[in-house]
């Protein structure tokens, strides 16, 4: 029987600091440049997607003009988009927090951090679903054709509607997709993957993340404000 | 010899351009770490983040004759750009990193800017370019261009596709109400009382 020589690896060492670049890489840094650009190209993809939406907003709002304001602050309250607006940012900060935590090798501020994260973005869908998808489903404010609310204000309330609706249900899914993630790499972080030499991927969930924080940024004042 | 290890030393110094470099497990290269990410920078851009939010908040109560919805608009997305510039160079790094992301995430805005710029550029100058046929351009849409869209099932007398293909939904959803509800129709308790159709409605279309 052939005896495999013991890895010189030490197998005391946790897992992120035994983390060797895959063969076809020079360094561990390359490694981890290169799938943080590849990182950077899907955040691009995702940019142009909801500028989409952005579009529609643009072109419908200059369709509408007098109708816009008042159907969004007759149909969306303002407080609800602020509350969910300080909790996303919050949890932004939270990733760096926990990326910093894997720079200096914390590992409980990794883990400690991606849990606020996770807490705010669960925050922000139940408020996002219970506060106001419900009651406009039950109350018929639905997008486009399917509108079937009685107090309509203006003529044109479900095209507001639509862009509110296509908006903010495309950026919701994308919440819960980082609930997912996140919690991926809070596992990953619970056993130890993540430390100074690689935390390769707990930046690009950090990255995904922000960029739905971005997204909402944008979609705050223009749905609730003005 | 000595001049060799002189050499090899040096070249260390500069792992970018060194083509044999490897990581052994016992090198300790502290720039093959990527830049730590220093807290009270980060905890001063959350906290101007917040503030933005809030000044944004009282920027959407500033009221339209002394600001108008145009300024409006303009100032929002000019607060959210500076906030979004503040998550990207900061909390997504693009300040420490190599610039090839910035290069990614620059041309995408541009591509962003081109497509919805044009978009508002055509649509703002259509009462400019061509007037004979912006005449006939009218806000609402038609919904004739949807009527393949109805259910067969959908029995509502009023709706729109149903009883008159030129109406609009929301006058459609008024008057459904009015029939099951008697015609008590405003006066729902969650929303502020509708004012009036003729304050915030669009200008019903000419020659419809």
């Amino acid at each position: 029987m052939s005896t495999v020589p013991a890895p010189t690896l030490d197998m005391d060492l946790p897992p992120h600091a035994r983390h060797v670049p895959q063969a076809h890489w020079r360094n561990a840094k390359d490694e981890a440049e290169a799938a943080k650009l590849g990182m950077w190209l899907f955040l691009a993809t995702e940019i142009l997607l909801f500028s989409g939406f952005f579009c529609a907003y643009a072109v419908f709002r200059m369709m509408y003009p007098g109708n816009w304001h008042a159907a969004s602050s007759y149909y969306l309250d303002w407080r609800i988009g602020f509350a969910n607006t300080i909790v996303l940012l919050l949890s932004s900060f939270t990733v760096v927090l926990a990326i910093r935590g894997a720079q200096t090798n914390r590992n409980w501020m990794i883990v400690v951090n991606l849990a606020i994260t996770n807490l705010c973005a669960i925050f922000f869908l139940v408020v996002k679903l219970g506060w106001e998808y419900w009651p406009k489903i039950q109350k018929g404010e639905l997008p486009g054709a399917n509108f079937d609310y009685g107090n309509a204000q203006g003529s044109h309330d479900h095209i507001f509607l639509s862009v509110y609706w296509i908006s903010t249900a495309t950026h919701g899914f994308h919440v819960l997709v980082g609930i997912f993630v996140i919690t991926w790499a809070m596992i990953k972080a619970m056993n130890k993957h993540y430390g100074p030499k690689h935390y390769t991927s707990l930046e690009n969930v950090g990255l995904y993340w922000h960029i739905v924080d971005v997204i909402w940024i944008f979609l705050f004042p223009l749905l609730y404000l003005v | 010899m000595a001049s060799h290890a002189h050499h090899h030393a040096e070249h260390h110094k500069h792992p970018d351009f060194d083509p044999d470099e490897t990581l052994s497990l016992d090198e300790t290269h502290e720039d093959h770490g990527h830049h730590a990410t220093p807290f009270w920078t980060m905890f001063i851009v959350f906290a101007l983040l917040l503030f933005l939010t809030v000044i944004t908040v009282f920027q959407s109560r500033i009221p339209t004759d002394i600001m108008p919805e145009t300024m409006h608009i303009i100032a929002a997305v000019g607060i959210a750009t500076i906030k979004a510039l503040l998550v990207g160079a900061f909390f997504m790094h693009l300040k420490y990193d190599k610039p090839m992301n910035t290069v990614v995430m620059s041309a995408t805005i541009f591509a962003v800017i081109l497509f919805i710029g044009f978009c508002v550029l055509d649509l703002g100058a259509r009462g400019v370019v061509e007037r004979k046929e912006a005449g006939d351009i009218y806000t609402g849409g038609n919904l004739k261009l949807y009527a393949g869209s109805i259910k067969p099932e959908d029995k509502r007398p009023n709706h729109p596709l149903v009883a008159k293909p030129d109406g609009s939904i929301t006058e459609a959803a008024r008057k459904d109400h009015a029939a099951e509800h008697g015609n008590e129709g405003h006066g729902d308790a969650g929303h502020a009382p509708a004012p009036a159709d003729a304050a915030h409605g669009e200008a019903k279309p000419s020659g419809h």
